[in-house]
């Protein structure tokens, strides 16, 4: 299993605009590709830029590999980039990889 | 073999750290995937928006898809390139992208100097005659040009094959043809543009008049090479046809 975990930082008052995005058309569109969606958290702002975490599985690079070019092939890839890349201040993709003692590892 | 480009424009405000990485992470590729032929990338002075291009090559079909699936690939190329919280490129509506061409032996290598990739849309009802045409009077181009150090012209299949290198995914490409271009140096390919052969005074006119007007659309890209990783040490850099 390899995970992809997607962290962003938002401007409290664009969390909820960001996370809309995240739901309506990541979510969808990720899982109907073949990813599986494991969490979307938030920290909470308290006047600072709130930390917004979400987290996608998927079983290798080769089934990666058909994701992505699903991904890439639909329109929403490309709607779902361009709202929320405004939106971020700051982020990170990383595609980490559960150690031997991970639970489902 | 497989010859690929990657021709990028940057977002605005893109930060020069995180450019720099995706210059290193392209240039170097073959030091993490082996698979990555004479990779080298160059920062595009033609007057449009594509700042950054890539060129490499592949010994198969295969070699491409075992990138494709490669995790530098996914984990550290696709960090700039695709959506996401560091992407540094951008969208532009010219097409570039993705482009490239089979070629049985590396026709396209030269160890240094600077690179020009003409990217043309010719009209669908060109003929066989037409195209075979083209092809040649590029073929020939370095006789009536020997400014010309490469000069290879081919069909821009990579643009629609970018998923396994042989089977296209999206509709067809704008630029339907490559004519790739080397030179020695910056004075020798204004050398050629300036010059009196057919060819320079076609580019000159926008292809207006060339093979009764088959060439509907033309972008370019004029970089120096900066070679990277293994890039004089790859597999098969005979030029002849004969391979190594």
């Amino acid at each position: 299993m390899v995970l992809i975990v997607d962290t962003v930082q938002v401007e409290e008052k664009h969390a909820e605009e960001y996370l809309d995005l995240v739901q309506r058309l990541g979510v969808p569109m990720m899982t109907e590709a073949g990813a599986s969606f494991l969490s979307c958290a938030t920290g909470k702002g308290y006047g600072e830029p709130v930390d917004i975490q979400i987290v996608w599985s998927f079983p290798n690079h080769g089934e990666w590999n058909r994701i992505r070019k699903t991904l890439v092939l639909d329109p929403r890839w490309h709607e779902y980039g361009s709202g929320t890349a405004p939106l971020c201040i700051t982020g990170t993709r990383r595609f980490l990889y559960p150690t031997m003692f991970s639970p489902g590892a | 073999m497989l010859r690929r480009f990657e021709i990028y424009s940057l977002r605005e405000g893109a930060p020069a750290d995180a450019v720099a990485r995706l210059r290193l992470a392209l240039r170097d590729c073959a030091r993490y995937i082996p698979e990555v032929l004479h990779s080298a990338i160059g920062t595009n002075i033609a007057d449009n928006a594509l700042e950054i291009a890539w060129e490499h090559a592949y010994e198969s079909p295969e070699a491409y898809q075992r990138y494709m699936v490669h995790p530098f690939h996914a984990g550290i190329l696709d960090r700039y390139l695709m959506a996401g919280p560091e992407r540094v490129t951008s969208d532009n509506g010219l097409g570039a992208g993705i482009g490239g061409y089979e070629c049985d032996t590396p026709v396209y290598f030269q160890p240094s100097g600077v690179r020009r990739i003409v990217m043309l849309q010719i009209a669908p009802d060109a003929t066989t005659e037409q195209l075979e045409g083209f092809s040649e009077a590029v073929r020939n181009a370095p006789e009536d040009s020997p400014e010309l150090t490469t000069s290879v012209f081919a069909e821009n299949g990579m643009a629609t094959r970018w998923f396994d290198g042989v089977t296209p995914v999206t509709a067809a490409a704008k630029w339907t043809h490559l004519w790739e271009q080397g030179f020695v140096s910056l004075d020798a390919c204004k050398a050629y543009l300036t010059g009196p052969s057919a060819l320079a005074e076609a580019e000159r006119g926008r292809w207006a008049d060339w093979l009764d007007g088959i060439v509907l659309d033309e972008l370019h890209v004029t970089y120096e090479l900066e070679p990277g990783f293994g890039y004089n040490d790859s597999l098969r850099i005979d030029k002849s046809g004969a391979g190594a």
